[in-house]
């Protein structure tokens, strides 16, 4: 397993709880989409699995560590080597190029990569002359397609990636769900849209919390279906 | 290098920060620079002086200026032959050009020329008594006829030369004028002068020289030398208050960007070192012009200096590399200091929050910043306690702590009291949708508002506790110096140092002639007053050198003579003001007379260099001299801090119109007009620079309070706190000003 949640808890104050005893685990170069209503959890069970967030209870181990006991640094240190990134909003630093936004975590680490390593990454996700474009000069799309370099540069043993074509029209959706479903690693991607589901080897549905249902790989359609009824029952 | 990258990036950024330390830089080295040039220097007329023979300096405290001690000629002349050296000798003399007296004071005998190199440039030197060598300047040629005033009176001269010195040069000197030094030119070894003297004379020489700098000269060096001081630690802390204010707001700026750093990867303390290469590489820039702009800066500020009084007209800047180099470390070691500090806020921004799309702080008082600030606040307490019980001369200091401390403490604080603040002040007006979100706005992002407010309230606290501070002593000295004057009008100089003889004589009254005499080596004031018909002295002086009535005391005058006066009455301290009191004609003639009582009857034509004053504008003169000195001295500190707070609250307010530059775009995009937008920018702006006045004025009257109350204490009368509002006032409306102009005129016309 590359991941593995157990009954990881997540209260915010007294009155809210976002995650209420979930466990789930990801096997080694699978992908998987969790879904879910807004507010349902998703976005912080992904925050907890990630190490971006602790949670309030339980235990979650990635690629052998447990996150529990790590300090900030060691939590860094740990996300810089095993785990990588893509969000909505797209989140380059607007002041570094697109080939020094690739950069930049193996940068941070000490170990620049080569530029020709830095080429061939852009190419790999089909921007191989946008090398010295500052983000402002590219569009949604290119950018996401910048983050998604920026994270397989790391060759990160996870990738999380928080409603990825949520900025996206469904042209350039389907371009960057075909990297994610071929992105080297385990994938974890917290979504709202079947389509983009539909790639995914297994559907995850949260609700107030709760794990309440598991997908295989399903339909665009047939997920939809799905999420209807489940949003009909509650 | 990345932190080169950047640097380059966050240009815009960082330009706030860059400013800062541009300014703070630049006030360190105008004052650094200026406060190493203000160590006195060697009289021009000693210049080409190898070795200075003097009688042994005066026992005085550092903080008088009492008149060198001399030797009669007959004294000097002989230990002169033996070091074949030449007698000063100078003495008061004044050339009278049109009418009037003209600048330069300063007479000699032609021997003396050497000393400092002075030679003639057409004519000869005077070689009879009516013959007088005269600076180019004077605009006179040998053969003219010119007036000049002695101690004994005017007198005309033919003029024997002109040369390129800056003295009055003649064969004889007027009667009883004593030896200040015996110069000795050429290869000389101090070592051999001092063994030939021994130990009954002091040896002078190089930089010592500067000890026989006139007097005056070394009082108003003195003066000076108070306000470069106050100059300096206002300036450096000005500097580090803004400089650590403006990097820890840029962090606050920045904390998005810090948030996805820390998601792709950076260590906290990754983010730390980033933040203070970043500092450092902007220090080193911003000192450099910093340094630059001070150097041009100094002979400017120095010449107003002069132009003050508060420094001598021989007071020129010295580049000195030191201070340069000092002021240029202390802003890199600033820089990186207050982003330290900054950081540490910085690193802890948690990945996540690279995430959230709105800004809204959650938690504006951080736990160091409480312990900070009450800290501060206690040694401000302490420090404001210190200035109630303190004397004159550390109660400006202790005021000047104590505003300090309560500026950091209430910066520091200020986030707490700013939402209810922003809420009282924004009350009239919540109910339209800009009052709204002004106050919205103030009281969520209450660092923001704190951090924008922090210079406003440097400069208001700083404007109100200087003028204040000056304001309140000038009404406590004026209560002190009520007593009124035995005489309807008074004889004074004008134009000169002095009244003459001759003057004297022409204008029957109370004669006032102070000098200083020698009790050893201790110098005593002394009145001569032509209404003591014999040596007065006050019980303390009595009491102290263990003097009775009929005690008769050996002393030196002026002229260097030795005298033997007998004490004829002990009085208490009030009826001898300067301590003792002899009649004037026993004060030696080379001493000018400071005023003349005129009698009823007495008003007469005035002579040369005099006017007569009525007894009320006498007292107003006098009190006049010191309010202008005191006043210039506050002029100049306010003018100066105020002018770099100002700038700074422009460039907060800039930086922080500029941070919100997407916040404004969402209520334009929700349906607010160009000119809502630019009303909700003027308001923001108008409560931060209220807030900052409101701030800076708790901050001044807490300072003021304890100035008052040691002010009561030593004088044992009740002060009124005196606060000059029109000042204060126009100090507001400045900080409105200007942040309008920074925050308002940069937002997109339509």
């Amino acid at each position: 397993m590359t991941i593995e949640l157990r009954s990881v808890t997540k209260t915010y104050g007294e009155k809210v709880t976002a995650l209420d005893g979930v466990s789930a685990s990801f096997a080694e170069g699978t992908f998987t989409a969790i879904m879910g209503p807004s507010g349902s959890g998703k976005s912080t069970l992904l925050h907890c699995a990630a190490g971006l967030d602790r949670p309030s209870a339980g235990e979650i181990i990635i690629d052998g560590v447990s996150l529990t006991g790590l300090s900030e640094t060691g939590l860094t240190l740990l996300r810089r080597q095993r785990v990588g990134f893509v969000f909505q909003a797209f989140n380059l630093v607007s002041s570094l190029t697109a080939a020094q936004n690739v950069a930049l975590p193996r940068h941070l680490a000490g170990n620049k990569p080569p530029a020709k390593e830095i080429t061939s990454t852009l190419a790999q996700v089909g921007l191989a002359s946008r090398e010295s474009h500052y983000p402002s000069e590219l569009s949604g799309g290119e950018q996401q397609r910048v983050a998604l370099a920026r994270a397989l540069i790391t060759r990160p043993a996870v990738l999380f990636a928080d409603e990825p074509t949520g900025a996206l029209d469904s042209k350039t959706s389907r371009g960057v769900m075909e990297l994610l479903r071929d992105f080297p690693a385990t994938v974890v991607m917290v979504t709202h849209d079947p389509v983009a589901a539909s790639y995914a080897d297994r559907v995850l549905l949260l609700s107030d919390g709760h794990m309440v249902d598991e997908l295989a790989k399903s339909s665009a359609d047939a997920i939809a279906a799905k999420m209807a009824t489940m949003e009909a029952s509650c | 290098m990345l932190s080169l990258a950047s640097v380059k990036a966050n240009r815009v950024r960082l330009l706030g920060s860059f400013v800062a330390l541009l300014l703070g830089v630049t006030m360190l080295t105008l004052t650094a620079l200026l406060l190493v040039s203000a160590k006195p220097q060697v009289p021009q007329r000693f210049s080409a002086t190898t070795v200075a023979v003097t009688p042994l300096p005066a026992q005085a405290p550092s903080d008088t200026f009492p008149d060198h001690p001399r030797w009669t000629i007959a004294e000097a002349t002989a230990l002169a032959e033996k070091l074949h050296g030449v007698l000063d000798t100078p003495f008061y003399a004044q050339a009278v050009i049109d009418g009037k007296p003209a600048k330069a004071t300063a007479g000699n005998t032609w021997a003396t020329a050497v000393l400092g190199n002075t030679r003639v440039t057409s004519g000869s030197a005077p070689a009879n008594a009516d013959e007088v060598a005269v600076p180019a300047d004077l605009g006179r040629q040998p053969g003219d006829t010119v007036t000049i005033l002695t101690a004994p009176g005017p007198r005309d001269y033919r003029v024997s030369a002109v040369h390129d010195g800056t003295e009055l040069y003649f064969r004889d000197v007027p009667p009883e004028t004593g030896v200040l030094a015996i110069g000795v030119l050429g290869d000389v070894d101090p070592a051999a002068v001092k063994a030939i003297v021994g130990s009954q004379a002091q040896v002078l020489a190089g930089s010592e020289l500067s000890a026989l700098e006139p007097p005056g000269d070394a009082r108003t060096r003195w003066i000076g030398m108070q306000v470069l001081t106050a100059m300096g630690a206002l300036s450096a802390f000005v500097a580090v208050f803004l400089v650590a204010a403006t990097f820890s707001f840029s962090v606050l700026q920045r904390r998005r960007e810090f948030g996805l750093l820390r998601a792709v990867g950076a260590t906290p303390g990754q983010l730390r070192r980033l933040l203070l290469r970043e500092a450092v590489l902007v220090a080193a820039s911003a000192g450099a012009i910093g340094v630059a702009l001070g150097v041009v800066g100094a002979p400017v500020v120095g010449s107003l200096l002069i132009d003050a009084g508060v420094e001598p007209a021989s007071f020129t800047v010295r580049y000195d590399p030191l201070p340069m180099a000092a002021a240029y470390l202390t802003g890199i070691a600033v820089a990186a200091a207050g982003v330290w500090i900054a950081s540490h806020r910085a690193a802890r921004v948690r990945p996540l929050e690279a995430l959230r799309v709105a800004e809204a702080e959650r938690r504006p008082m951080t736990r160091s910043r409480w312990i900070g600030g009450v800290l501060a606040a206690a040694i401000g307490v302490l420090a404001g306690v210190a200035t109630a019980s303190a004397d004159a001369l550390s109660m400006p200091t202790y005021a000047g702590l104590t505003a300090m401390a309560l500026v950091v403490a209430m910066s520091l604080l200020s986030p707490v009291v700013v939402p209810p603040l922003a809420r009282v002040l924004m009350a009239p007006l919540s109910r339209s949708a800009v009052g709204l979100l002004v106050r919205q706005n103030a009281a969520t992002a209450a660092r923001r508002t704190a951090a924008t407010a922090a210079p406003v309230l440097l400069t208001v606290a700083f404007t109100m506790l200087v003028t204040g501070m000056v304001a309140t002593g000038a009404s406590a000295y004026a209560a002190r110096r009520a007593d009124a004057l035995p005489t309807a009008a008074v004889l004074v100089a004008d134009g000169t140092p002095g009244l003459t003889q001759a003057v004297v004589d022409g204008s029957p009254g109370i004669v006032l002639k102070p000098t200083t005499v020698f009790l050893g080596r201790e110098p005593l004031s002394v009145m001569g007053s032509s209404q003591t018909t014999g040596l007065t002295v006050s019980e303390t002086l009595a009491a102290k050198h263990g003097w009775k009535w009929g005690s008769t005391v050996e002393l030196t005058v002026a002229s260097g003579a030795k005298v033997q006066w007998t004490i004829q009455d002990v009085l208490p301290d009030r009826e001898v003001p300067l301590g003792v009191q002899v009649p004037a004609h026993l004060v030696p003639p080379s001493v000018l007379t400071q005023a003349v009582y005129l009698a009823a009857d007495g008003v007469k034509a005035p002579g040369l260099g005099a006017k007569v004053l009525s007894a009320p504008d006498y007292a107003a003169q006098a009190d006049a001299e010191e309010d202008r000195l005191v006043w210039t001295f506050t002029l100049i500190l306010v003018g100066m801090a105020g002018g770099f707070t100002l700038i700074a609250v422009a460039n907060t307010l800039l930086m922080a119109t500029r941070g919100r530059l997407n916040d404004l775009l969402v209520l334009r995009k929700a349906g607010a007009t160009a000119g809502q937008i630019r009303r909700l920018v003027a308001a923001e702006t108008a409560v931060v620079v209220a807030i900052g006045a409101a701030l800076g004025m708790v901050v001044a009257t807490g300072a003021l309070l304890a100035i008052r109350a040691g002010l009561s204490e030593q004088m044992g009368l009740p002060v009124p706190m005196t606060v000059p509002w029109p000042t204060i006032g126009v100090t507001v409306a400045l900080c409105l000003v200007t942040g309008f102009a920074a925050s308002v005129l940069p937002l997109p016309r339509r």
